[in-house]
This record gives C-alpha cells, sequence and structure tokens, in this order.
C-alpha cells in the first residue's frame, strides 16, 4: 500500500513477506522497488481505511465505552489505530494482560493483525503498541502503573508520534532513543530543547510521561433507532402482531420525529418461542419519520408473519436515517388544520407514500416512470426506470421528440413479422397478415426512414478481433409506413431494408395506433 | 299500494306541481350526495369535466366525465381505439384538475412513452405500475383512488367482479380521482363484461377516415356510450387530431347523410389542448348498430 504524499510516494503498509523482504513503512515507494522487484502495490485508499476504522473502534466497545479511531497521517508512518480508554475496565476480564491478549485474539480471529499496548498514559500506549515488539514475544506491551519512563527509554524517537523531519533533527545529535531525551527534558536543558525544535516534542513526552494530560476524544455514537416489545406469553393471534407493530411503529415514529430524522429502511422482527425470527423490510421513496403511513405500508405485510407455535418478542429498527427536511407550513387560515398540509400540486411529495404502497406490494423493480431517450430507434426511445432511480436523479426531460401522431401508442418490444404483399416493390404493402388475421390497407403514410446503429447489432459486436465488413449499403434501415387497415385499425409496419430483385422483402409489424 | 293517510303528510300537489316538487326534491337529493361525498377527503373533485365536443357534452347528465369516479372503456376492435380515446381523456383530466401526475397500472405493457406526446402528454408524468394478476391492478388501482395527487389513474384490466367493481367505485368517490377501466383491445378479452358499478360505460373502436378524410394526421374512432347516469345509448363519430390547437370540428346533428367535419370552437382558450377532441354524426340512436360508419366529406 502506497501513498503520495507530496513528491514522494511512499509505503503506508506492507504484509509479513514484504517485511521478509525488507520494505518497511515509511520507504518510497522507488525505494522498495528496488530493494524487491516482485512486489505488488497498490494505491492507499485513506477515506476506506478511515472508514473501517471507525467500524472497528465501534466494535471494541465492547471492551471499553470509551473508544476512538486515529485516522492515518502521512508524516507519521503508521499513525493509524484505536485509542481504548480501559481505566475500571480491565478487571471484567481478569487484569490488564487478560485484556490486551483478548483484544488482540479477537482481532486476529477476524482476520487483522493487532498489535496492543496498555499504559497509564495514550501516549506511551501508543509507542509501546508500535515499537515495543522487539522487546516482548507476546503480541501486546504492557507498562506498569508508574513505570512509563522507563518501558519508554529504549524505544526509538520515532514512537513519540514526531514526523519524519524532526526524528532526522533528533538522530542528527545522537537523539535515537526515547530515553536518551529524558536529561534534556529537565532543569536549563529543556530550554534550549524548547529553542531547537518545535514545541510537539515537549508536548509529545511529556504527554508520554503523564506529565501533561491528552484526553481521548472518542467517536460520537450515533442514535440507533430501534425498539423492541416483549409479550408476557407468547401468541399466535393476528390481531396481536398487528397491535405490536402498530405500537412499536408509534414509538420509532415518536423518537425519530424528536430528533428530526427519517429513515428510509425498516426492518420488523417477530421472535418466536423456539428462537426463530422473521423479518419484514420496509423500503421507502424518502426518508420517513410519520407513524401513520409507516404503519400502513406495515399493514401490507404482517399477513406474511407466520406465528408458529407463538411469538413472543417483537423489535423494529431504522436504517438508512437521515435528517427529515424541513417544512414550511403555511400562514394563515391554513395553518389551524391538523399537521401540515401537502399542496396536491406538491408532485413527488404527494406522490411518495403512493409510491412506497406500490413498491411494498409489487415490488420495487415494477413500479416506475418512463424515461424518454433521444435515439431513433423506436424500441430504444424509451426505458423504464424504477421510481427510486427517477426520483433520486431524475435528468430534464428531453423535450419530446414528435408531437405529431407519428408513434403509436402501443410498441411491440420485438417487431412481429408479418407476410404482406406490396403493390409496386418499395411502395406500402396492401394487404398483410398479422396473427392469423389478413388486413387490407385502405390508406397508407410514409414512407419514414429509420437507419439502425448497425455498429451495435450483434452480428457487428461479435467479433471485435476481426474487422468485419459493416452490413451492405441499405439494408440496416427500416421504411415505417403507417396503414389503416379497412376494418379502422391503424398499424405500424416497416419493411427491413431496401428492395432487392434477388430477396423476398421482409416486413415486420412494429405498433399500434390509437 | 295504499297507504293510510297520516295527519303529517301534507296534501299531495296536483298535476304539475307534483312534477315540479319531485324536480326540486331531486336537485336537493342530487345536493346532499355531492356533499356527502367529498366531505370524506380533503381535496374536493372537480366537476364534470367537459370532452369538448357539445354532443357529447349535451348528451351526458352533468355535460361531461363525472370526476371521483369509475369509467369503463371497452375495447371493440384489435386496434388501440379505446386507449387513445382514454389518453384524450386523461389529458382533459389533467387539464381541469391542474394535477399533472396520473397513474397506468395492468399486466402487460404500459402505454408507449414518445405516442403519448400526440395527446399533449409528457411522459415524465406517468407513474408505471407493472402488475403481476389483475388482483394486484384492482389492487393499485385502488390505492390510486386514495392519492389526491393523481390527476387520473388508467387500468388494464381482464376480470374484475362486482365486490372489486363497487370498491373502486367507492374508492373513486370517496378520493375524488377518477379512473379509467380499459378491457378488451389486442392484450385483453373480449366481451368480458364488466357489472354495472362504473359512472358510464363506453365501447371505442377504429373507423376508417377515407383518403383524405380529416387532414392526414388524425385518428377516428366510433365511440358507443352504452349506459350511465340515466342517459340514452348513442353513438357518434370521433376525430381526433394531435397538434392542432383549435381545430375541433363540429357536429351534424342528422344523421349521416351529412356528415361533413367542419371547424369550430369546442373549448375555453385555457382548455385548448394541442389535440382536440371533434365529433362527427352522432350515428342514428342506440348502441349497435352497424353498417357503414364511415365519416364522408361533405362537398360543401
Amino acid at each position: 500500500m502506497w501513498i503520495g504524499s507530496g513528491n514522494r510516494l511512499a509505503v503506508v503498509a506492507a504484509n509479513h513477506a514484504a517485511e521478509a523482504a525488507g520494505v518497511r513503512v515509511g520507504q518510497s515507494l522507488a525505494d522498495a522497488r528496488a530493494l524487491c522487484p516482485a512486489l505488488v502495490t497498490k494505491p492507499a485508499d485513506g477515506a476506506a481505511d478511515a472508514r473501517a476504522l471507525t467500524r472497528l473502534a465501534a466494535w471494541c466497545r465492547r471492551f471499553s465505552p470509551w473508544t476512538a479511531a486515529v485516522p492515518a497521517d502521512p508524516e507519521i508512518p503508521g499513525e493509524a489505530g484505536l485509542w481504548l480508554e480501559v481505566t475500571g475496565c480491565a478487571h471484567l476480564v481478569g487484569g490488564e494482560a487478560a485484556l490486551a491478549a483478548t483484544i488482540t485474539r479477537a482481532f486476529a480471529r477476524a482476520g487483522f493483525s493487532a498489535r496492543a499496548g496498555l499504559a497509564g498514559t495514550p501516549g506511551a500506549a501508543h509507542a509501546l503498541a508500535r515499537f515495543g515488539a522487539q522487546f516482548t514475544d507476546q503480541d501486546h506491551a504492557i507498562a506498569p502503573p508508574g513505570g512509563e519512563a522507563e518501558a519508554l527509554s529504549p524505544l526509538p524517537v520515532a514512537a513519540l508520534r514526531l514526523g519524519a523531519n524532526l526524528c532526522e533533527g533528533l538522530d542528527a545529535l545522537g537523539l535515537r532513543r526515547i530515553g536518551d531525551l529524558y536529561p534534556l527534558i529537565r532543569g536549563p536543558k529543556r530550554a534550549v530543547l524548547a529553542r531547537r525544535f518545535p514545541s510537539l516534542l515537549l508536548e509529545r513526552v511529556d504527554a508520554a510521561l503523564g506529565r501533561h494530560f491528552e484526553p481521548i476524544s472518542p467517536d460520537r455514537e450515533r442514535p440507533r433507532f430501534a425498539t423492541r416489545l416483549t409479550l408476557p406469553e407468547p401468541s399466535r393471534a393476528e390481531a396481536v402482531i398487528e397491535r405490536a407493530c402498530e405500537r412499536l411503529v408509534g414509538e420509532l415514529a415518536t423518537r425519530l420525529a424528536a430528533h428530526g430524522i427519517g429513515a428510509q429502511r425498516f426492518v420488523f422482527t417477530a421472535f418466536d418461542t423456539v428462537g426463530r425470527s422473521q423479518r419484514i423490510v420496509i423500503g421507502t421513496a424518502r426518508p420517513l419519520a410519520a407513524a401513520k403511513p409507516l404503519a400502513r405500508l406495515f399493514a401490507l405485510k404482517l399477513g406474511g408473519i407466520d406465528p408458529g407455535p407463538g411469538i413472543d418478542g417483537f423489535a423494529l429498527e431504522a436504517f438508512e436515517t437521515q435528517p427529515l427536511p424541513l417544512r414550511q407550513r403555511p400562514l394563515g387560515p391554513e395553518a389551524d388544520g391538523d399537521g401540515p398540509r401537502q399542496d396536491p400540486r406538491d408532485d413527488a411529495a404527494a406522490l411518495a407514500p403512493l409510491i412506497d404502497r406500490l413498491h411494498g406490494r409489487l415490488g420495487r423493480k415494477r413500479v416506475g416512470r418512463i424515461a424518454l431517450h433521444p435515439n431513433h430507434l423506436p424500441e430504444r426511445a424509451q426505458a423504464f426506470t424504477t421510481a427510486d432511480a427517477a426520483e433520486a436523479e431524475r435528468p430534464p426531460a428531453p423535450a419530446p421528440p414528435e408531437t405529431g401522431p407519428g408513434r403509436p401508442v402501443r410498441l411491440f418490444p420485438k417487431p412481429e413479422p408479418v407476410d404482406a404483399m406490396a403493390e409496386v416493390p418499395d411502395g406500402p404493402p396492401v394487404w398483410f397478415r398479422w396473427r392469423g388475421t389478413r388486413h387490407r390497407v385502405a390508406r397508407a403514410l410514409g414512407p419514414e426512414r429509420i437507419a439502425l446503429d448497425w455498429w451495435t447489432l450483434p452480428g457487428w459486436q461479435a467479433n471485435p478481433a476481426a474487422p468485419a465488413q459493416p452490413p451492405a449499403l441499405g439494408t440496416a434501415i427500416r421504411d415505417y409506413y403507417r396503414v389503416e387497415t379497412e376494418a379502422g385499425t391503424r398499424f405500424w409496419i416497416y419493411r427491413a431494408g431496401l428492395h432487392r430483385a434477388d430477396a423476398p422483402a421482409h416486413w415486420y409489424l412494429h405498433g399500434i395506433f390509437p | 299500494m295504499k297507504e293510510a293517510p297520516t295527519p303529517m303528510r301534507p296534501p299531495a300537489p296536483p298535476g304539475g306541481a307534483r312534477r315540479e316538487a319531485i324536480a326540486r326534491l331531486k336537485t336537493e337529493i342530487a345536493r346532499i350526495e355531492a356533499a356527502g361525498t367529498t366531505a370524506g377527503s380533503g381535496t374536493p373533485a372537480p366537476g364534470p369535466v367537459p370532452f369538448g365536443i357539445a354532443a357529447i357534452d349535451g348528451h351526458l347528465p352533468g355535460g361531461g366525465l363525472a370526476t371521483g369516479a369509475v369509467h369503463e372503456i371497452v375495447a371493440g376492435d384489435d386496434g388501440m381505439g379505446a386507449t387513445g380515446f382514454a389518453l384524450a381523456l386523461i389529458a382533459r383530466l389533467t387539464r381541469a384538475t391542474a394535477r399533472s401526475a396520473w397513474l397506468w397500472c395492468g399486466q402487460g405493457l404500459p402505454p408507449y412513452g414518445p405516442g403519448l406526446a400526440g395527446f399533449g402528454l409528457d411522459p415524465a408524468h406517468l407513474i408505471v405500475a407493472r402488475c403481476a394478476c389483475d388482483r394486484d391492478v384492482l389492487w393499485a388501482m385502488e390505492e390510486g383512488l386514495g392519492a389526491p395527487a393523481l390527476a387520473a389513474i388508467l387500468g388494464d384490466v381482464a376480470e374484475i367482479d362486482t365486490r372489486a367493481g363497487r370498491r373502486l367505485a367507492l374508492a373513486a368517490r370517496l378520493g375524488g380521482v377518477t379512473a379509467l377501466l380499459l378491457r378488451g383491445g389486442p392484450d385483453g378479452q373480449k366481451g368480458a363484461a364488466m357489472p354495472a358499478v362504473a359512472a358510464t360505460r363506453w365501447r371505442v373502436r377504429g373507423l376508417p377516415l377515407a383518403p383524405g378524410g380529416g387532414g392526414e394526421d388524425g385518428f377516428g374512432w366510433r365511440v358507443d356510450f352504452l349506459r350511465g347516469g340515466g342517459a340514452l345509448p348513442r353513438s357518434w363519430q370521433v376525430l381526433w387530431r394531435p397538434g392542432q390547437p383549435e381545430a375541433a370540428a363540429k357536429t351534424c346533428e342528422d344523421g349521416p347523410k351529412d356528415d361533413g367535419w367542419e371547424n369550430g370552437n369546442t373549448g375555453g382558450p385555457g382548455l385548448a389542448p394541442p389535440g382536440a377532441l371533434s365529433l362527427a354524426a352522432p350515428l342514428s340512436g342506440g348502441a349497435a348498430p352497424e353498417g357503414d360508419t364511415r365519416p364522408q366529406r361533405a362537398a360543401g
């Protein structure tokens, strides 16, 4: 893993095999490649790493309620990690060593290689976790209470999170280990050190030794919207399930509304007495926090719950939460009504409940809108978009390509072949047979010639290696006629390709006019 | 039936006065019924939406297509005439209700988007609900009837029973939304009759236009009004001319003898649609007449 920092590409992470080959974190990518030509490199994704760390920090709340993620810093190699404030937590698992071992074991089981450092100050714990490996054969290092100075003394100065430049400066003076700094931070030499180096150095040393308090800021816990209900005794009655759902929906909606938050996914779980659980998942087109529409959406699906031997618990959770947009309530006499009134012309907002309910019963793929595409080919001039996509990013509607009656109201996705007879070779048909019925043409308008984009046709695309010949001139076109039968039905039929003396014409019926 | 006279009963008015009283009571009942139906929903349904064709509007009670009701349109042939007639009505309804969104539900294919432009409808306002069975179609229609943001609902239904029909009619009355039930057509079952719960029932089939008849851009339909609102069955020939702002031919009242298309204004200027329904020749009474229904160009 490498990352660009300034004009230098640096290694930010390396696996065991690479480290065995001599690759070190903080090296330039060019050096690493020179050391190990077979090195597989990938650019680091800092944002994804930070997200993963945040998730791990949340997971670590099982060990301590006070956890924080430290994002990677390109200046300080190996900075990324997790803080856990374990004061008062260690005895729960049998002491500090047991706690550190438990944590590293849990990470190893999850596929992470982790090292733990435990000390009285965050700075010391940080240094021990990253640089304490050389002094212990375990995957954790613990400084006894008050023993931070002694434990840190043999570690390199880089363990103080100082950055490469500062470390080089100290190195030039022969200050390579943290212990080398101890004589300099007390007495008159402290002023010299403060003048010579940025204040960061003294801050970090003081913090690591506990002379200066360094707080850990925990990640803010996002409110979780979930309610649950336990029945005093199991029930199989439908009415009980309905009542329970109604009550949970009411509670959840109250909490969501209090936070000004709406959710787009709701999961209702019913637990029965033999330990099975059944889930009903509801998705909505826009964030929802109101009890009534939510209850109606669930009412559509509650019948799918099989009570089995009896249900004794329910839970309702809200996911994909986001702040609700504020609605302005009208002033004047209308404001006296109960709740905000919706303007029926406020299309998207007023239609959302309907679309949600259609989704609930018909499925998300079956409800949507028709989007026009600027394509000459009739079957590609429109596409069905699901309502979610349509509401999320509705493209500016292109001007309707035709205002006249040039397009039918029924278009067959696949043109249907018909037998047809034309009076003149490239004229409209005089009769045709479609679905077993013979129609005589009384009137025909056209032709309207539509050329196909032959480069997208299957035969042309099939063989990109061999340069295929474009189709012969005049074969990839359609001549459309609007014909009216003697009975009064109007069809859209076309002849594929130009008339050729050596081949019969192929006619297709593609649409029906009103 | 003989009734014992009670002291409370007013004396029966004689002759013409009685008819007058009955007429007064009828209007009173109509007023009460209208008030009762709109009380349930937040948005009262607008009054009947006129077709913009004097002959049809004059024949229908209320002067147009009742909103907040279910109307049934039966396809009389394999063409799309019934769909076209329904789309023309939806275009009228969207303008009259000032709502743009409308819902299509059915098992087959929704109307072809580019073809909607010919009726002045923007496909972006169409919500498509593709259903797996008739029960879902009826359910989706009922849901849509409760959504006051919709201008109209077009439902493609093959089978419907009295109970479902009554549910739809009730939902339409409460919600104030108009539903058009499309029956038959190229994908549907022909001859499937709906129980008499729709407010009106129509049958539409394509009508051949004589060469040049009605201009080259136009669709001719033979529209049979089968029943509804106590009006008698009647048939008309209707010409739909897309893209013509005010061209709307007027009727020739006296049958097929003189059935030329004339120009005339049929709607208010604000309602002038890009396409206009136009009417020719109410066919001689009754809904079932066959024979020569082809409009001919008038000489003069």
